[in-house]
């Protein structure tokens, strides 16, 4: 298993450390870093070092994927599989993250970037790149990029955080290569989210002349990436051939990509295990978060190897609060207190054998979310500290004091995914067990759970979601900031969470910032929102050994690109 | 027959009707829309999908109009040979269908005829030696057969060809005319999947059918004037034994079409079924609704051939 942000430290972190994972606040470039007069400035000259140690192959990237895209428009769409997998390997960002360090955030179609003094406005020089028609990449293609993603009214479900920072129309072309881009405050998350796969790069020349529902056509937006879509066929393949005028010199390492569309999931692991496959889509992402790929690779010697993102996705519940019982405060935070997450853990994410594919968490996700609240700390908070007695007890407490000394009656509405009936199934046991209250659980499609939890239909609704950027802010964001969507349908606010949501991403200093999050963590324990943290699951995947250069991101919705990525057949073939 | 068969083909046009109102109505009752499919993924992760922002794409995809005439505009579309465009790929739906109905249809034919070449000499032997060691044998055979989910075997042979042989049908699709052989290997196991429920439920029905026919007064008849066991069987027995066999064919073809959904899926194999399941999980209505229009057309016509056929297998038939 190939775990690389396993957090192994144990203890009090010491505070430099905690600042400076937390901070986030200024990228940290593998190259120059210079102090100009006009502010920093970062530059990222080409090709870096691992480049060179690629071995390029006259053959085609086999793969599987289980999705059948629909959308090819990533500055619209909202989701990973369907839309961003298939449409990132034509792209590139501005910024991105390092395919090969996936923590740092390095230019992707700039070549340097300068902060002003003040942290309001970045200087971005391009590289001479071209689009897949020839054309050069211009300042003014960047420009209208940036405006695109904030173009006031558009549907822009992932990327419409860019609004935050950056006012549509804002940035100006210096010359054919420089755009410089005011940003609203000075905000080290407008980088974070600028560097989101999401946020790709468009041609003006094309983008501009195509109507939303055009842009979503496979091959009418073009890019400048490592990858030029070949062909789409629709539940059978998607194709990609090598951009051999990529401006990124000796990349990519294939001829061309091929995904064959395989709905089914027993299919598609045994596609892996015969060698049909070289890699799974993405290549990780949560469909394969269990203890499969690990069976894969014991199955066929180490042949295929097991890739997991630890703590990728959490399993939550949304408690409704348009209707009785979890209109009452008393009765959501019973739930909350009442849960018992090692348990729920052990049987959903733990498998014999194999040991776990994911962890009870904390509130925020994976590395970020351990510095505010360390395992340590979260062991005695109300709802994680074992034993569950007082926290039981509590709970009852709260339920008679509600009026349902005996539970009730309420309908859960979760997704027919395998592993998240398990997880409402073992909920629904607990809650009976501990509170009395009888949970139906009705296992749907994806389109029916979304449009349920909308309609706030049922009582509550089981639901998981990854995080796209790594900061704790993103989270936050989703759950308690963004209203009226399916994280949040009843709007739920806290005016001090709220405000300290939005005072964090103005906040230079990591300490200070560092204290926000732990104030808001210090809100969400009260348990009286309405999600419910269930337990954190890895997003999982497979490759064959011989693919190399392939490093672990913190999150599932980066390094999607396949730009790094070789073939080496002399690899020694890892003992599984 | 032939006024017969003008009448039964001009009753397919309220059929057709109802088979699509019914399917628009039931999709529409059923939650979530394809505005939400596009926002919030088939499956998968999702960002947060806002009410402005589903009432926003469903004006643009017109699903903001009455369920009626959203219908008469399909229906008027459909008339005039175009069966809309994809709300999901977006692009025209005959496109996506075109190759994929001849795929279904080439491996729902390949099925049918494993199963009719295999169940009809099982049931004629299995009925000829009544209560052997063959008959129990081949009764044992089509109970299993007949117990036994399509999507189970399916499964249960992807798990054991992987396991136990390290092989599988290759990944993708070529048409028989393309490369054959990479055809047959692709569609072979599919078939024999679909075709094993089949087979046995056809070879039960052949044989009753036979034990039926074979105390006929003609065929003691045919004996006692000295015509060999073989020549009674294949010529006497066999060509009136086939009238129930034929109409059971006719409907477990019918029946197939809706079997190769899950045998698709698990195959791999891009025909309609995975099309189906696709345009259902993307509440592609336009796709269903064309499917659906296809899929029931064809089961018709099935129907009014298995009716035709009657009359040529059996001279008595008369059609009125």
């Amino acid at each position: 298993m190939t775990c690389s942000r396993s957090v192994k430290a144990r203890g009090v972190l010491p505070l430099a450390v905690v600042l400076l994972m937390i901070a986030s606040v200024v990228p940290l470039p593998s190259a120059a870093q210079t102090s100009a007069p006009e502010g920093q400035a970062f530059t990222f000259p080409w090709p870096p070092d691992w480049v060179a140690r690629g071995k390029y192959q006259k053959m085609t990237l086999r793969g599987v994927t289980g999705f059948n895209p629909g959308q090819w428009d990533v500055h619209a769409c909202g989701t990973l599989p369907d839309c961003l997998m298939p449409s990132s390997p034509q792209f590139n960002g501005l910024v991105y993250h390092n395919p090969v360090n996936p923590d740092q955030i390095v230019c992707d179609l700039c070549e340097s970037w300068t902060v002003s003094r003040d942290g309001k406005t970045y200087t971005f020089r391009l590289r001479q790149a071209q689009w897949h028609d020839g054309q050069p990449v211009t300042a003014e293609d960047i420009k209208f990029s940036l405006d695109r993603i904030t173009e006031p009214g558009a549907i822009r479900v992932r990327t419409g955080v860019l609004r935050a920072f950056y006012e549509y129309g804002a940035a100006q072309v210096i010359d054919d290569r420089t755009v410089r881009v005011p940003i609203k405050f000075a905000s080290s998350l407008f980088l974070e989210n600028l560097a989101s796969e999401y946020m790709k790069m468009y041609p003006k020349h094309v983008a501009a002349n195509l109507s939303p529902e055009d842009a979503q056509k496979p091959g009418k937006l073009i890019g400048s990436g490592p990858w030029k879509l070949k062909e789409f066929k629709p539940n059978i393949s998607i194709e990609y051939v090598r951009n051999t005028s990529y401006f990124k010199k000796g990349l990519p390492y294939f001829d061309g990509m091929s995904f064959t569309i395989v709905r089914d999931y027993n299919r598609r692991l045994a596609a892996m295990q015969v060698g049909q496959a070289h890699t799974t889509e993405g290549p990780t992402i949560g469909t394969y978060g269990s203890e499969d790929p690990m069976r894969i690779q014991r199955e066929t010697k180490g042949r295929v190897r097991a890739v997991y993102i630890p703590d990728a996705v959490q399993t939550y519940l949304v408690l409704h609060m348009n209707k009785p019982p979890f209109q009452d405060a008393r009765v959501r935070r019973a739930v909350f207190l009442a849960v018992d997450r090692h348990e729920l853990t052990k049987i959903v994410r733990c498998a014999e054998g194999f040991g776990c594919f994911g962890s009870i968490g904390t509130f925020l996700p994976n590395k970020g979310g351990k510095i505010i609240e360390s395992p340590e700390e979260l062991a005695q908070v109300k709802g994680w500290r074992r034993p569950k007695d007082p926290d039981l007890a509590e709970a009852k407490a709260l339920m008679a004091a509600a009026g349902y000394p005996n539970g009730f009656k309420a309908m859960l509405n979760l997704g027919n995914v395998p592993l998240v009936v398990k997880s409402g199934e073992v909920l629904a046991e607990q809650l009976r067990k501990g509170l009395g209250i009888d949970l139906t659980i009705e296992p749907v499609d994806r389109a029916t759970q979304v449009d349920r939890i909308i309609r706030r239909f049922h009582h509550a609704s089981l639901d998981s979601s990854g995080v796209i950027i790594l900061d704790p802010a993103d989270y936050m964001n989703q759950h308690f900031l963004v209203t009226s969507g399916q994280k949040n349908p009843d709007g739920w606010q806290h005016p001090k969470l709220t405000e300290l949501i939005q005072a964090q991403a103005k906040e230079a200093d990591p300490a200070k910032r560092l204290r926000m999050f732990k104030d808001a963590v210090e809100i969400l324990r009260g348990g009286e929102s309405h999600v419910v943290p269930l337990s954190w699951g890895f997003s999982g995947g497979m490759m064959d050994y011989r693919l190399q250069n392939f490093h672990v991101p913190g999150s599932e919705q980066i390094v999607k690109h396949f730009e790094h990525v070789w073939w080496d057949p002399d690899a020694p073939q890892p003992k599984p | 027959m032939g006024k017969y068969a003008l009448r039964r083909a001009l009753l397919f046009i309220p059929t057709l009707l109802v088979v699509t109102v019914l399917v628009f109505a039931l999709f529409w009752i059923v939650p979530g829309d394809p505005a939400l499919a596009i926002l919030a993924g088939g499956e998968g992760d999702t960002g947060s999908v806002t009410q402005e922002q589903l009432q926003q794409l469903r004006q643009r995809l017109g699903l903001d109009r009455p369920l009626h005439v959203q219908y008469a505009s399909w229906l008027a579309d459909v008339l005039r040979g175009d069966l809309g465009t994809s709300l999901w790929y977006k692009t025209p739906v005959w496109d996506q269908l075109r190759d994929r109905f001849l795929v279904t249809m080439e491996l729902a034919t390949m099925a049918i005829v494993l199963a009719v070449c295999a169940a009809v000499p099982l049931g004629v032997a299995s009925a000829v030696k009544q209560d052997t060691g063959l008959d129990y044998v081949s009764r044992i055979f089509s109970s299993i057969g007949i117990a036994l989910p399509t999507f189970w075997l399916g499964i249960l042979i992807v798990y054991a060809l992987a396991s136990f042989f390290d092989w599988l049908p290759p990944l993708g699709y070529a048409t028989v005319w393309d490369d054959p052989l990479l055809n047959l290997q692709q569609l072979v196991l599919p078939a024999l999947t679909l075709a094993f429920n089949d087979l046995a439920f056809t070879a039960r029905v052949t044989r009753s059918s036979m034990l039926e026919v074979m105390r006929e007064d003609y065929l003691r008849t045919a004996r006692a004037k000295g015509l060999g066991e073989l020549v009674v069987v294949a010529r006497h027995a066999l060509k009136n034994a086939l009238l129930p066999v034929l109409t059971v064919s006719g409907y477990q073809f019918a029946r197939l079409l809706g079997g190769v959904i899950i045998v698709e899926s698990i195959f791999v194999v891009p025909g309609m079924g995975t099309l189906l399941i696709d345009s259902i999980i993307h509440r592609d209505f336009i796709v269903l609704q064309a499917i659906v229009l296809l899929v029931a057309m064809v089961v018709l016509v099935i129907n009014l051939l298995v009716d035709l056929s009657y009359g040529v297998l059996d001279p008595r038939v008369r059609y009125q």
